[in-house]
This record gives C-alpha cells, structure tokens and sequence, in this order.
C-alpha cells in the first residue's frame, strides 16, 4: 500500500512543460541500477495547480518558452516546497539569459527569495555517487549549444545548507531526453543520469 | 428579755454575714465553675461558616463535635487546622456534598519542543475547566478517565475546576532526554518523518537502507542500542539495519520503541509488537482536506492486536494504533501508511499536526529523566483526598444533642455583687467599721 | 487762621515725605535684596532650595523698613509736633505757632495779628525743604542704584529669582545634586507627521504618543520642552531596528529657544526610538504602513487560449488601482517563437500610459493577429503592469496574470487541452450528475409507493435539472470553442466529448419528461461516463506525445557496476519560535507592571516593536496594554490577550496521550 517514489512532471499554463518527455524514464531506470528504492515504474505528469501536485514530493519543471505562473500556480509551488517538496528546475534552452532562465528565475526568486549559488563540494554532489567538481558538464555544453557556455556551478533555494529548490541551465533535460534504449548503449560510466541518483537520494535524506 | 430592737439587730447581723457567707459560695461556685468542662453538643456547619468557626474554637472552648457539609472547597489551612483541632481531642467528621472529586497533575511533556500534560481525575460528565493565573485555558468533559490536557506552552502551574471542587498543581520535575534512532528503507516516509521529529527538537540518529554500494546514516553506530543514550527507537520499515534480537533486548531494559505495521513484518519482532497486521484499507487521493479526522486520508494497515496490548486509536471498528509493555519498556505500533501525505497536502495545519503526532507517538514511549524541582507554594492537587487522609472518610451527620443551658452569667454577677455590697453597707449604715 | 493753616499745611508735607520716603525705602531695600540675590546667583548658582526664597525675603524686608520708617516719622502727623518742628527751625517765631497750636487760652485778636506778621516775616517752606528733600533723597539713593543693578541683570537671571525652578544642568557637565527635584524633558512629546510627497497628505501632530504609524518615507519630527532649564547636552536620541542586532544610531538633536526637536524619517522596517536625558528614559515605536503596490487585473483576455489559425482580432483589457495614485501603466506582449532548442522572443509594449496619480485606472488596446505574422506554434504572452507613485521605497509594480495565447502547430499531436476553470466546472458537472442518476435510481425504488400523479411530478423535475446541468455543459462547450473578441474557433477535442455528453443528458431530459425513468438512466450513466472521460484525460493533461513508457524494474534492478557510497544525512536545525522568545519578554514586563509602570510601559513598548515584525497578530493588545499601562488604566485584559495570541494552544485531547504508561 505504500507508495513508491514517482518522479513527476510539473504540468504549468503558460510555456512548454512537456519539452523533456523521455526525461523521467531515464532518471527510473538509473534509480533502479543502483538502489533499492521502491519506484514508480512510470513517471506521472502532474499540474501544479492541482491538489494532486502534493501526492508527488518530487517535482521536475522543465520548458523552452517564457514562464509565468498564475496564482494559483504560485501558491501551490510556496506550499509544497513549504511543506517538504523538492523542487528540480532545469532549463531545457541551456541559456544563462534566455526567455526560460528570466522567467522562470524570476518567478522562483518572488516566490522564495534569491537563488544562491550552491558550492561544488555541497552535499548532493556526494549524496550517492561522487561528484567532486559539482554538477557534471552537459553533452549539449561541450558542444556549445545555447550560450555556448559552460556552466560550473547550480543554483539553488537554501534553507541554510538544505537544498529545497534546485536550479539548472545545464540542460540536463535535452541530455536525458533520450530514448531509454540509446542510453543504455553508452558506456556506463558517462552515464550522464547519474548525478538524478543524487538529486533524488539528496531530496529523499534531506 | 431582749427587746425588739435588739431581736431586729441580730437578725440584722445575722443577715450580713449570711449574704457574705453566700457571696464567698458564689465566687467558690465561679470558680469551680471556670474549671469545668462545659457540657458540649455537636456543632454541624458549612465550608462558610468554617473559618470564623475555627476561629472561635481557637479562643474559646471548642464544641465537642464538629461536622463539616462539604460542599465546595475546603482550604488547605482549614483541612489542616480541622485535623489539628482533631487531634486536641475535638470530634470531627465530615460529609461530602460535592458533585464530583477532582484531582490534578501538571507533568512536563517527554517533548524536547517543552509543553506540558495536565491530567484531571473527576466523575465522568463532570465539566472541567483548566485555567492559570491569567483565566482560563480550556475546558473539557471528564470521560470515565477523566479530562486530559496537553500544552505546548510551558505552564508553570495550573488550577483545575470542577464539581464544585479545586485543585492546583505545579511542575514537579523537568526533564532531559535521550536520542531517537529511526530506522528504515529511503523514502518519503523516513525523509519527513525524520524532519518531524528534528524539526521539534529530538535528536536524530538514522540508518536507512538505500542500496548495496551504501546506505544512509547519520549519527555514530553505537555497539548496542542502549536506553540511556535512545530515548525511543523508530522503526519504519523490515530493515536488516537493526537486529531485532538488540531491539529486544533494548525495550526490555526500558527503552522505547515505535513501529509501524510494515516494520512489524519482521518475523522478529513478534516478541514485541502490540499485534500483528490486519487488512489494509486504502487512503484518500487527492488527499481530503476537509475530513474531521485527517488521518483518514491516509491508507491503514488495521492491527490485530495482542491479548496485553492497548488499542490506543481506533478508526471505525479497526484498531489503528496500539500500545504494549514489554519488560520495562513500551511499544508503540500504528498502522497508517505515508503519514508523509498528511504533511505535504493536508489542511493548512497538517505539517504542525504531523508533528505533534509523532512526537506523542515518540512521548507515550520515550524513555527520559526526570529531574525535580522547587514549587513556589504548596500543590493542592487532590483537595479531596487530602481531606480523607486528614479526617477519614465522610460519614453522615451525627445526631446533635442539646448542648447544657449556660449558667446566667449576668444575674450571677448582680447577685454576687448584691451580696457583698449589701453587707457592707448595712455595716456602714450602723456605724460599724 | 492763616497760622493753623500754615501748620496744617507744613503737616501734610511732612507726612508726604514720610510716606513717600518710607515707600522708597522699601522699594530699595526690596529691590536691592533682589539685585544682590541676582548677582550672588551669576557668581555662585543659587541651589533652587534659595532661589524660592528670595522674593519672599525681599517683600518682607520691604515692608518691615517701610513699617519703620513710618513708625519713626509717626510724629509728622501731631500738629503740636510740626509747629514744634517749625519753631526749631524758625527761632524767630518765639514759640507763637505753638502757642496757636495750643493755646494756653483765648488768643486776643492782637496777638493773632502779631502772630501773622512774624508768620508773613519768615519762609516756612523752606524750613521744611531741606528735612523732606533729605527723606527722601536717601531712600532713592539707594533705590536707583538697586533698580539699575536688577535691570543690569541677565534676562535669565532675573527670570532665576522671579520663577524659581530646579535646575537641570547648570552648567555643561554639572549635574545637580539628587536630593534636587528635577523634571523630565521627554513628557509630553508632540510628534509631527509629513506624509511622503507623493501621497500629497498634510502633516498631522500627535500629542505624545507611543507610537507612530505612517508610510516609509514620511517625515517625522520629534519636539520637546524644557531646554530653559539647561542645556540640551544631557538629552541623547538613539534610533534602532525593532528586531536584530543592528547597532542603534544617534539622531541630530536641533535646539531652539525652549524647545527641542529630532527629525526622522520613517524606515521600511519598524524601529524603536530611544530617548535619554539624564536618569529619564522614554520609548517611541516607529511603524511603518507599507504602500500597497497597484493591483492590476487582465479582465481580457479572460483566459488561456489555443487558436486554430492567427486571425481575427483580440482585445485586451487591463484595469488597475492604487491606494495612494498611479503613476503610470502598460501592456505588454511577449512573443515566443521557434521549435525545438531555438526560440526567438521579442517584448512589445503595446500601450502605456502616464497617470498621473489617478486611483483608478483602465488600459485598453486591440490586437490584429492577422497583420503580426504569427505562425503555427508561436505563443504569445499578454500582461498588464502598473506602477504607483512611490519615490520612496518604490515605485511600486503590479502585475497582472499572464494570458497565453498559442498558434495551434498542426504538427503537434491533437490534444485534450482544457482550461483550469473549465476542469473545475466538469468536476461539479461530475458530482451533479452522480447525483441526478442516485435521484432517478431512488425514485424507481419507490415507484410502488408513489401515486402515479406523484411519481410523475418528481420525474418531470428531475428532467428539469438534468436539462440545467446539459445547460451548463454546454457552456462549458462555448467557453472551449470562443475566444472573446475573436468568435467561434472550432471543435477541440473536449468540446467534442463534452458535445456527445450533452447529448445524452439531452436524451434522459426527454426520457425524464415522458416518464421513462429506466431509459433516462441508461442515458445519465452514459453522459457521465463521457464527463469521466474528460476528467480522466484532464488530470494528466496530455500535450502531445508523452510520456513515460514504464520501466522494466525487475529486469535493470542492481545491475549498476559504478562504485558509490551515499553521504551521511546532516541533521535538520529546529528552528527557534521567536514567538517564545517574545513571549518571554511578556513575561518579564507584566511581572513588573505592578513594581515599576514606567518601566513596564518601557519594556511593552519594545515588545511591541518586535511583535511587530515577529508576531503581528499580538501586536494589537500588547499597543493597547501600553496605552493602559502608560495611562494608569487596567492593562490586565490586553495583557491576557497579547499572552493568550503568543501562547501555542491548549487542547483537551483524548488521543494518544491517553495512555500513559508512566515512567
């Protein structure tokens, strides 16, 4: 009768939530290599205007286009991060002042206050696997799409060390949007899902 | 022959010296008198009536008997003046009037978040009302255990009214505390139940399975689980983390345990929990923010309980929470299922009533120190028993006798004066010294 | 007789000059006390205990040395003694006046005559001018010089006999001595108010007040009294944060005449104004009302929308208001457009307007979505913002919700689109429905209890209310397939569906109608079913193609090779109630309410100033407890409310803590 862990897809009216559809199959799978938690096979798409958003403690939000959340919106997302929620935002554009990054930056900065740059050594970088240098670099970086910039470093809503919001243009979305099978065909250890292990331990232990 | 004025003289004579002589056997009788036990009666009074009557027992002589109709309160001073005056030898009894006893106790929480239980025992249906030195802070109905209430305010003292009876009581003793080692599988449910607790002030030691290549702990390992170091232990999950044969060891020398019925899936922990689980019932999604009773949102494995165990919550028929002793120690086992549901979309209160949920789950077993402490004044915290123990148990009135008539002071007092005065002026009158 | 009249005469200058010179003499003497009391005091302060004293001292030596001097001069009004006194002076008169005064006998007409020509021989007047010009000559003398010594006197001086007051500072660093009686500076208090500029308010005045309420920004100016009783050195104003430990600021004290001011202007934050002179101490919470930003709503568009083709035209419309004023506002268009990783965006404003200061406001424009070029799949969005007037702490933004308008892409996967408002109203659609079949069903399983006229009746008004709810499906059909300003746009896919439901409610609104109650049901379960169908896809809200194909758990589990080893967990820090803390600080000032209310007052006001930034709900009573405490009220009621509004609940409870298996 328990529930297993779901990751969820935040469903928002204004831009382009479902850009990253194959994204929750790859985190699944990578979760079910190297753990034992009980998991949702299937991931679930979820508005977050909805009480149902609250059933789902992890919630990805994803998108190109402008974001501009409505009220009700706003006072679901303060709520559920309130309340224990983790929230991963990831810029599907890897830009550092594209459309996505601006809105979305600003919605979550009214919401929760400024985004603080979360240090390389912080604990989610070795929550499951190591990361010793931060946040892994991006497929979608090194060949220089978006902004043609690699980014070092996420961003975050911190509770002091707690990490309750996390924020990336690394566009681990486009990196992840692969069908299962065409992953499973790289080596392992440039498994690019990896660090999702850690994002969602992280969020579980938290 | 004598002549008539001399027969007048000597009657004359003869008359002052036997109202001297009666004068001198009144002032004899006075004081014999004033050394005699007066004849007594029995005094039957209300609590009204009590302080100037002990007063006035006090100064003058007491009756013989006093019978007290209680039918409010009796102050301290005035129980223990009536026992004194008891003990001098003064017949006291006492019938009860009062609609119902009370008694009251303030105990600190075993809470790190403070906060205290009050416990008033008075008749069932009886109104209790619960205030402190600024006014009321509550009222309840006592059910057949009584009215039960619990604080996060820190109180230093409390009165409780009922039945036409008071009570104070103040903190006896504060209290320190152990850790808390939860126990479990990764997840939404260790994740906040975990924050639960630390959010209210407990300090947390975790091992949660996660996978081969790690788990997560925190907090050092210690070699056993000792009851002076774990005020309680929390089990959530069948984990291979703890050895179930530690935990026994562990509750029987005190210590506190909470499990849930997954957790009681552990063939070894038979030995320990209150039942075993029973059907399942699936909770409410969305989750009901409307529902009275929010925990019935929430999927139950109902608990079939063992024959020593204590249903502690029930919902509908099924038993939802159950206690147990086990040696020394305590167990606590709940069927609900992702309390984590009710915290992340109950009502606008749920994550504080999350909270204060488990930390009562964790305080009905949590093992903790006592330590206590000064009062400001005297506790009054069962007037009514006090007076049993003072002045035995209630009887019915006695039958009250006529007190004897009191000598009449007032004429007495003329006639003596009468008598010494009338002599000696009859001597005056004649000339005589 | 001319001689008695010379003799009269010569008595009532005498007794002028007595008069005249025993009111000298006590003005001089008087005034002299006063001058010499003046000057003593510039040289060597006067304790107050003195200074009182002086007046009283100086009226009654005046009036003693005028009560002597009269009594001495007693004689000039005895006849006898002023011909007397003449005959001294007038040798030649051989004694003839005095006998005119009292004659031994009759005066014979002769020596009357006689008389009057020796009086006619000699000057009288001047006999007496040089004993009254002596008289009164001296007593002036000294008089003059007195008076010109007190009116040399500083001002200040002067006014330290006449009104003799304790001294606060006598002089810079010189503190009087305690058994002095020394009065505090700081009560009353005026506080004036300046509103900020652009609220275009007048200034208010408070008479000493506890606190201050106005907007950030607002000039605020402190005034005392006092400063002519010493210098305004000894009073130190200090300005803190309510909460923090930010140090607290020294204000500039500005001193004129006998009063004192400190301006201040109000800070975003609430503050804690601290006043010091000498031993006196006093209080002033700062509390600053936040200016509101402009409320702005997006009354068209009225919602999200998808529109089939890029044509036709959209109105906008936006309305705003301010508390204090607008300044001015905008429409604003944000334009997305590309697929895949590249996207273009472009901002427009497509109307503003300056507002000078209005409270309301409407903006309003149209779009020609044919003349924009728009494209399958770009995405347009619309918001209005508006800014207030606010040149203080602002200006303040509002925004209104955001309305997104989408070119529908062919190419994208046909979807169940629907709006939040239009889910909400197929979920009580639901409800009603479920209800409507539990109606038909109850009323065919009491047919045989009902008369036929009855039975019919209550089918024709469940036909009534199933039609109703048809109704409103069917505007919810409207809703999904019109735009406002635009028209109809075509069928989407949850019109369609809601389209088959509404025709089934049709068909059981007929059945109902005829009373064909078994048949109208099959219909409600259908139309229900149709709204399920709705509801279902409504809650995963497809978009195109997604989504999720499951995992093959069982077949990938554990089969990682990469090493790992998961951190520790670092425990949750609680964090601290500052409500207990404040309740606290409650605590300590009721306690000592009844030893000090001064005090109290003191530590409630700075209670106050927390609560609110801390506790906002129990800043109310603890405001009102000071105002009882200051004011010799009863404060025990807000009291009770402050602490009962900080304190957390008491609750009877008959849960787990029932059992107690005691320690």
């Amino acid at each position: 009768m328990s529930k297993p862990f779901t990751f969820a897809t935040g469903i928002y009216a204004s831009g382009d939530w479902e850009s990253a559809s194959l994204v929750p199959q790859n985190v699944i799978d990578v979760l079910a290599k190297y753990t034992n938690l009980e998991l949702n096979p299937s991931g679930v798409n979820v508005r977050i205007d909805s009480p149902e958003v609250f059933e789902y403690p992890f919630l990805f939000l994803t998108g190109h286009l402008p974001v501009f959340f409505t009220p009700r919106e706003r006072a679901n997302l303060k709520r559920y991060v309130e309340r224990g929620g983790f929230l991963f935002v990831d810029d599907h554009n890897h830009d550092i002042d594209g459309i996505f990054h601006q809105t979305m930056t600003r919605e979550l900065e009214q919401l929760f206050g400024p985004l603080k740059k979360i240090p390389n050594d912080h604990r989610i970088y070795s929550a499951f696997f190591e990361f010793p240098d931060g946040p892994p670099t991006t497929s979608h970086e090194l060949n220089g799409w978006g902004d043609n910039i690699v980014h070092d470093y996420l961003m975050g809503v911190m509770d002091g060390d707690r990490i309750d919001v996390l924020y990336s243009n690394k566009d681990y979305s486009s990196e992840w949007h692969v069908k299962l099978t065409e992953n499973r065909d790289r080596r392992e250890d440039d498994d690019p899902a990896k660090i999702a292990v850690n994002f969602v331990v992280y969020a579980l232990t938290r | 022959m004598r002549s008539p004025a001399d027969s007048t003289g000597r009657l004359r004579l003869w008359l002052e010296r036997v109202a001297q002589l009666a004068g001198l056997a009144l002032i004899a009788w006075l004081l014999a008198d004033s050394l005699r036990t007066p004849p007594r009666g029995v005094e039957v009074l209300g609590p009204d009536a009590l302080p100037a009557a002990l007063r006035r027992w006090s100064t003058s002589a007491p009756a013989e008997r006093v019978h007290l109709r209680v039918d409010g309160a009796v102050a301290p001073a005035h129980r223990e003046w009536l026992a004194a005056l008891a003990a001098a030898g003064t017949g006291v009894s006492w019938e009860d009037d009062v609609a119902s006893p009370l008694a009251v106790a303030l105990d600190p929480a075993p809470d790190p978040d403070g906060g205290s239980r009050v416990r008033v025992a008075a008749r069932s249906g009886t109104v209790v009302v619960l205030e402190d030195e600024l006014g009321v802070l509550d009222s309840a109905t006592a059910s057949a255990a009584g009215a039960r209430f619990v604080t996060r305010t820190p109180l230093a003292g409390v009165r409780a009214r009922g039945g036409g009876l008071g009570g104070e009581s103040f903190l006896r003793d504060s209290v320190s505390f152990g850790r808390i080692l939860l126990a479990g599988r990764v997840g939404w449910e260790s994740n906040m139940v975990a924050a639960a607790l630390e959010e209210r002030g407990w300090e947390v030691d975790v091992r949660l399975a996660l996978s081969p290549k790690g788990d997560i702990v925190q907090g050092t390992t210690p070699s056993r689980l000792d009851p002076s170091r774990y005020s309680a232990v929390v089990l959530l999950d069948t984990t291979a983390l703890i050895e179930p044969a530690e935990l026994l060891d562990y509750v029987r020398d005190g210590g506190g345990l909470v499990m849930t019925a997954r957790a009681a899936e552990s063939p070894g922990l038979a030995r320990l929990r209150p039942g075993r689980p029973g059907r399942g019932v699936e909770g409410v999604e969305p989750f009901d923010t409307t529902l009275a009773e929010p925990r019935r949102a929430l999927a139950l494995t109902a608990l079939v309980t063992a024959t020593d165990a204590v249903p502690l919550e029930l919902r509908d028929d099924l038993v939802a929470t159950a206690a147990r002793r086990v040696g020394r120690g305590r167990v606590v086992m709940t069927g609900y299922v992702d309390t984590w549901r009710w915290r992340m979309a109950g009502g606008d209160d749920a994550p504080e009533a999350h909270r204060d949920w488990w930390a009562d789950l964790v305080a009905a077993v949590a093992r903790v120190e006592y330590h206590p402490r000064p009062l400001p004044r005297p506790a009054d915290e069962a007037p009514f028993a006090d007076l049993v123990e003072l002045l035995g148990e209630p009887t019915p009135a006695p039958p009250t006798g006529q007190p004897a008539a009191e000598p009449p002071y007032g004429w007495i007092l003329a006639a003596l004066s009468l008598l010494l005065l009338a002599p000696w002026l009859s001597r005056r009158l004649r000339g005589a010294p | 007789m001319k001689a008695l009249s010379s003799v009269r005469r010569a008595r009532a200058a005498l007794v002028g000059a007595v008069g005249a010179a025993a009111g000298l003499w006590a003005a001089g003497v008087g005034v002299g006390v006063l001058a010499l009391a003046g000057g003593f005091d510039l040289v060597v302060p006067l304790p107050y205990e003195v200074r009182r004293w002086v007046v009283p001292v100086a009226v009654v030596a005046a009036v003693a040395v005028a009560l002597v001097v009269g009594w001495r001069g007693r004689r000039a009004g005895s006849l006898e003694r002023v011909a007397l006194f003449l005959e001294e002076r007038l040798p030649e008169l051989d004694y003839a006046l005095v006998t005119t005064v009292r004659p031994a006998g009759a005066t014979t007409e002769l020596a009357r005559s006689v008389l009057n020509r020796q009086l006619e021989r000699v000057a009288v007047g001047r006999a007496l001018g040089k004993p009254v010009a002596r008289a009164i000559f001296l007593p002036f003398a000294l008089l003059a010089p007195a008076l010109a010594a007190f009116a040399l006197l500083p001002a200040d001086s002067r006014a330290r006999i006449f009104e003799p007051r304790p001294d606060a500072v006598v002089a810079p660093g010189v503190v009087m001595a305690p058994e002095e009686e020394l009065g505090s500076r700081l009560a009353p208090l005026t506080v004036r108010v300046e509103p900020p500029r652009y609220v275009g308010g007048s200034p208010s005045t408070l008479d000493d007040p506890a606190a201050v309420a106005a907007l950030p920004g607002s000039r605020i100016e402190i005034v005392g009294r006092g400063l002519r009783w010493g210098a305004a050195d000894s009073i130190v104003v200090m300005i803190g944060k309510a909460v923090g430990d930010a140090p607290a600021r020294r204000l500039t004290l500005r001193a004129g005449g006998d009063t004192w001011s400190v301006p201040v202007t109000m800070p975003a934050d609430p503050a804690v104004v601290h006043l010091r002179d000498r031993e006196f101490e006093r209080l002033l919470v700062l509390e600053p009302i936040p200016d509101e930003p402009p409320a702005v709503t997006l009354v068209a568009p009225k919602s999200d929308t998808t529109l089939p083709e890029p044509k036709g035209r959209l109105a906008i419309d936006a309305r705003m208001t301010d508390d204090f004023g607008l300044a001015g506002a905008r429409l604003e268009l944000l334009y997305t457009s590309g697929s895949g990783e590249r996207f273009e965006t472009r901002t427009t404003v497509l109307r503003q307007a300056a507002l000078g200061g209005r409270r309301e406001a409407r903006l309003q424009t149209t779009l020609h979505l044919d003349t924009m070029g728009l494209r399958p799949g770009d995405v347009l969005h619309i918001r209005a913002i508006a800014l207030d007037r606010n040149d203080m702490t602002g200006p303040g933004k509002g925004e209104s919700e955001t309305r997104t308008i989408r070119i529908l892409d062919p190419r994208a996967v046909p979807n169940v689109n629907i709006t939040a408002a239009s889910a909400a109203a197929i979920d009580t659609s639901i409800i009603s429905q479920r209800m409507l079949i539990m109606r038909a069903e109850s009323l065919l399983a009491r047919q045989p209890q009902l008369t036929p006229q009855a039975y019919a009746r209550e089918s024709i008004r469940l036909s009534a209310q199933q039609g109703a709810l048809r109704g409103r499906v069917e505007s919810i059909i409207h809703e999904l397939e019109n735009v406002d300003g635009v028209g109809f746009v075509g069928e989407t896919p949850s019109s369609k569906i809601l389209r088959q439901a509404a025709e089934e409610m049709r068909s059981a609104e007929t059945e109902l109608s005829i009373t064909q109650v078994p048949m109208a049901i099959v219909y409600m379960r259908k139309a229900l079913a149709f709204l399920e169908q709705i509801r279902e896809a409504n809650r995963y809200w497809l978009r195109g193609l997604l989504t999720t194909t499951p995992v093959d758990l069982e077949r990938v589990r554990l089969t990682g090779t990469d090493p790992a080893r998961a951190a520790p967990r670092t425990p949750r820090t609680r964090d601290d109630d500052p409500r207990q803390a404040l309740l606290a600080r409650l605590d300590a000032a009721i306690a000592l309410v009844e030893r000090d209310r001064a005090a109290a007052a003191d530590s409630l006001q700075r209670v106050y100033a927390s609560a609110l930034v801390l506790a906002r709900e129990a800043a109310e009573p603890i405001r009102d407890a000071v105002a009882a405490v200051r004011g010799e009220g009863d404060p025990t009621a807000a009291l009770r409310a402050a602490r009962r509004r900080l304190e957390r609940r008491v609750e009877a409870t008959s849960g787990l803590t029932d059992w107690y298996g005691t320690p």
